[in-house]
């Protein structure tokens, strides 16, 4: 259909908007990458490009890129293989209450409030004195172990954590995936003598093929920008900034600081791994996002 | 599903408009009875906050041309509210409560209001040094301190595991640590019982710098450099390493952000040293008894003469957006004057700042616990134009990996800390 | 699929999840139980996860020391108001999108998925700035109007909007009806699911968000109840017993709206990525 007046009508307020919020903050931030910038001040000297300098010399901002790859990769792969294998469960339940049931409680943690809920893991699973974590290290007969300060199991913890707070939407959506797969192809290969394992990984993964891609990027963008259980259970980063990420990088350099000029040019590099890696994804999956 | 759609569009719209969204409420209530709205802003704290109040309302009475109004903060995002207000061009806030670990950051922006030269005499006259610290600026003030710091001097003790272990307080440094080794026991990585612990975000650099003087050492060069790869400052990094490699003590509570004295508190520690404001937590938190479960005792001297560095602490201040400057600063004046101050000290639990006030009777009288605290305050150099808050960060991270490496080369460590220090949290202004 | 029945490794595969989702639930329940124990009873005996006796002091003080009431009415109007938004105007601009031909669509589509790659952090700063000149700030329209349009929605109610026959929409257009009657009449009623799903979740997104309202408002009275996760502790100590009760205030009502759309919700979501 074409109605020029009505599609102007609705699109020019809505994408105004968008460029308000989301295009423009992310020139003006750009903009302030280049000063020495704190609103407070009276004047803001020009800096060039001395903050990307700065930023690639930091060797903490080298260790956040790093953990933020590190952390969003591994993530995002546990989570799909995860997700995948527990969706594949509930889907060979014969009963519908089960499934219902089961997706419902894998849900629940999505939910919740994340600040919330990483305060509940801090407090109640990896604190040091009574944490769940080291009272079942003690039923295993190991020592207890103070984990924040392990360099590897604590971003190891917050990627359980980030698993257990998020698993539930993936699990919604392959669960569904999986039973858009026509029966009939599962079946032919069975008659062909395909085992379960095989004829999962063989014909249903690849025929969710749209399912997997969107999930797969839209995972992956999302965990890139996780915030929140950083802050609470690693608020600085951990030891030696073994769990320092970008965005809490970014928060600390603007508000502990106060250097926004240079947290700006962070935000740069994070807006362009972000999109880097989307569209990596995107041509690794060939994925057409609007129209087939 | 439409309908319920259609209903609580309707619900929604009808309530916003109701309320518009709360958004003149504040333009119209400004000169509300005539009177002057001071927006006072303070961070989450109970007793603080109830202190406030009271100075407030006694403030209002003197002066019923003002009305005071007290919003709080969590102090999680405290500073990240502070920042803004001073951002914005609308004079939000006009007396602000600040610590002075955090108050550089504003006081080198061109936000704050320079303190008045009446309230300035006081200053000059009556505060003790590190107070005043960090509020100067090129020979102008931008605060106005309400306490003396001190995490130095004072630890809670276990009172019930003495008891139960038939051990008495331990009166010297040697007696500290053989006590600290006798009764410390460790589990793995963990502590079942810390001995003496000052292993803390707040107490460690404060027992450091202590120790360092106390030998007659200094680590603040001429230049305001801070050099702590000293003979003096090595041995008293040793000492302290030390008790973390004897087991007396772990990182725990520096790598988890918690304090130390909670250890004691849980029955878990005999010794922590903390301000004076950690026997709150024990009677608050916890719900313990002073003299019956703990005590606050001084800590022994590690060298042969009292002296310790103490650091700017919690002062208020003015942003130069507000809209009513000089009522903000009438209210300060009262504020600081010794009466009211002295009932706000005792009631935050804070040491005063001002000299005049060390021998008041009405502090002494109600805080006997700490006295021994105000004997000492005088003898205190202040910590240096530092940002301190930074400086902690840097060096607490120092002592973990040091403490984390077989056979540390400490003095390496500590001169290069110290060039770090220097370079990155020195003030970016002049204090004097 | 009933005619098959249980099978031996269905009771395997129920025994399994139920374990999982067992583990799944023990965050929630420590923080449940947390909320009925004292501060001094969580400090001291680490070992247990019972209260010792149960108290509901936590629940109190959240009420007394926080305007809570206050801050549960505008987290369930700012809720409302972005929720009913947000649906309005994906559905409206999905339905553009999916049914109209204009000039530079694909491009103002890619566009529009390009801003969800913008990360919330990136543009903090600028929007916070730009809000304080727009003088929004401190007025709870610094939450609702930037949250507004919501590219994750129009995706999504794009998709489900392609599933409708355009021959249904055609034939409406002859009979008379205006593009926007087309949406009202035709559109909407044939997208509920996807409508749903976007409202639980648009809803929770707004429910949960906490560092907006720290950053855009000042005065407590305006704020939203996330703010009463970090509103109970101290700089020295953190008060478990009240913040958690806060959690479980905080949380019940969305498990509760969630319990009860959970079909329409997880099949709109479902829908959403198949499609």
């Amino acid at each position: 259909m074409k109605d020029k007046k009505f599609v102007s009508m609705v699109l020019v307020p809505s994408f105004a908007l968008l460029f308000l919020f989301v295009v423009f903050p992310l020139f003006y931030g750009l903009g302030i990458s280049f000063f020495d910038y704190n609103p407070a001040r009276d004047s803001n000297p020009f800096l060039g490009l001395d903050n990307y300098m700065k930023m690639f010399q930091d060797p903490i901002f080298k260790k956040a890129v790093v953990n933020t790859l590190v952390f969003g990769i591994i993530a995002v792969f546990l989570n799909i293989v995860i997700t995948l294998f527990l969706a594949q469960l509930i889907s060979v339940l014969p009963s519908k209450k089960w499934k219902t049931i089961f997706r419902t409680i894998l849900f629940i943690p999505c939910i919740a409030p994340m600040v919330g809920t990483a305060l509940v893991w801090k407090s109640g699973i990896i604190e040091t004195d009574g944490g769940l974590l080291n009272r079942l290290m003690g039923v295993f007969g190991m020592a207890p172990k103070n984990w924040t300060m392990t360099t590897g199991a604590l971003l190891a913890i917050i990627i359980a954590y980030t698993l257990w707070a998020d698993i539930g939407y993936n699990v919604v959506l392959f669960s569904a995936g999986l039973e858009g797969v026509p029966k009939e192809f599962d079946e032919a290969a069975a008659i062909d003598g395909a085992g379960p394992i095989c004829r999962f990984l063989k014909i249903r993964v690849p025929l969710m093929g749209r399912t997997f891609a969107f999930v797969a990027v839209m995972t992956m963008a999302n965990y890139f920008q996780m915030f929140a259980q950083f802050r609470v259970i690693a608020p600085k980063g951990g030891v030696d900034y073994s769990a320092m990420v970008l965005t809490n990088y970014i928060y600390r350099q603007s508000f502990t600081n106060y250097d926004m000029g240079y947290a700006s040019a962070i935000a740069m590099a994070l807006f362009v791994i972000v999109f880097a890696v989307a569209l990596i994804q995107n041509r690794m999956m060939r994925l057409d996002w609007s129209y087939e | 599903m439409k309908r319920t759609l259609a209903i609580l569009l309707a619900l929604g719209l009808s309530v916003s408009s109701l309320t518009g969204c709360g958004s003149d409420e504040k333009e119209t209530k400004k000169e509300k009875d005539g009177k002057t709205v001071i927006n006072f802003w303070c961070h989450e704290n109970k007793p603080w906050i109830e202190a406030y109040e009271e100075t407030i309302k006694r403030f209002e009475k003197e002066h019923p041309e003002y009305d005071v109004k007290l919003s709080n903060y969590p102090f999680d995002v405290y500073n990240q509210k502070i920042q803004t207000a001073l951002t914005s061009g609308k004079g939000e806030v006009d007396i602000i409560a600040v610590w002075g670990g955090t108050a550089p950051n504003f006081i080198e922006t061109d936000a704050l209001a320079e303190v008045p030269e009446d309230i300035v005499k006081e200053l000059e006259s009556d505060y003790l040094d590190p107070t005043l610290g960090v509020f100067q600026k090129e020979g102008k003030y931008y605060g106005v301190p309400m306490e003396f710091n001190l995490e130095y001097g004072g630890m809670i003790v276990n009172k019930k595991l003495f008891e139960e272990a038939g051990l008495s307080y331990p009166q010297t440094w040697e007696e500290l640590r053989e006590t600290s080794k006798k009764v410390a026991k460790k589990n793995g990585e963990v502590m079942e019982m810390t001995g003496f612990d000052m292993i803390d975000a707040d107490a460690l650099i404060c027992n450091y710098l202590s120790m360092i003087l106390q030998q007659g050492g200094q680590y603040l060069e001429e230049d305001h450099s801070i050099n702590f790869a000293t003979p003096e400052g090595v041995k008293a990094m040793e000492e302290i390493v030390s008790m973390v490699k004897d087991g007396e003590t772990s990182l725990e509570s520096l790598t988890s952000g918690e304090y130390a004295f909670n250890r004691t508190y849980q029955d878990k520690g005999f010794m922590a040293s903390v301000g004076s404001w950690g026997i709150g937590e024990g009677t608050g938190s916890y719900d313990l008894t002073y003299g019956e479960d703990f005590e606050y005792i001084p800590v022994p001297l590690y060298g042969d003469e009292v002296a310790f560095a103490s650091e700017t602490g919690w002062g208020i201040m003015v942003p130069e957006n507000s809209q009513h400057k000089d009522a903000a600063w009438e209210f300060i004046e009262f504020f600081s004057q010794p009466e009211n101050l002295v009932k706000h000290n005792i009631a935050c639990n804070q040491l005063p700042p001002r000299k005049s006030l060390l021998d008041n009777e009405e502090y002494r009288e109600a805080m006997p616990n700490i006295t021994f605290l105000l004997d000492i305050m005088e003898k205190g150099q202040w910590m240096g134009p530092y940002n301190t808050s930074a400086m902690r960060e840097i060096f607490n991270e120092m002592f973990i990996s040091l403490c984390q490496e077989e056979n540390p080369d400490i003095e390496k460590a500590l001169k290069e800390v110290s060039e770090k220090i220097t370079a990155e949290c020195q003030l970016g202004y002049e204090t004097k | 699929m009933k005619k098959y029945g249980y099978r031996w490794y269905h009771y395997v595969i129920i025994l399994f999840l139920t374990v999982f989702c067992a583990a799944m639930m023990f965050p929630m329940i420590w923080m449940f139980l947390t909320s009925f124990r004292t501060n001094a009873d969580i400090r001291i005996n680490k070992t247990t996860m019972l209260p010792e006796t149960w108290t509901l002091e936590g629940y109190i003080k959240a009420f007394t020391e926080a305007p809570l009431g206050r801050w549960f009415f505008n987290s369930i109007l700012i809720t409302t108001i972005v929720t009913a938004a947000v649906i309005f105007t994906s559905t409206l601009i999905g339905y553009v999108f999916a049914k109209y031909e204009f000039k530079m669509k694909k491009m103002l589509f890619l566009l529009l998925l390009a801003t969800m790659m913008v990360p919330g952090q990136v543009t903090m700063i600028p929007r916070f700035l730009m809000i304080q000149k727009m003088g929004l700030f401190n007025t709870q329209w610094a939450l609702i109007i930037p949250g507004m349009v919501s590219a994750f929605g129009i995706y999504m109610a794009k998709q489900f909007i392609e599933d409708i026959p355009d021959s249904i929409c055609e034939a409406a257009k002859i009979d008379g009806a205006s593009a926007f009657g087309i949406y009202w009449k035709i559109i909407l009623p044939n997208i509920r699911p996807a409508i749903g799903s976007l409202g639980i979740f648009t809803a929770m997104m707004s429910w949960n968000d906490y560092l907006n309202p720290l950053l855009m408002l000042n005065d407590k009275e305006k704020m939203t109840l996330p703010l009463a996760l970090v509103v109970f502790s101290t700089e020295h100590t953190q008060d478990l017993t009240t913040t958690m009760a806060a959690a479980t205030m905080i949380m019940l009502p969305m498990i509760v709206i969630f319990i009860l759309f959970q079909k329409q919700f997880i099949r709109g979501l479902a829908l959403s990525g198949i499609k």
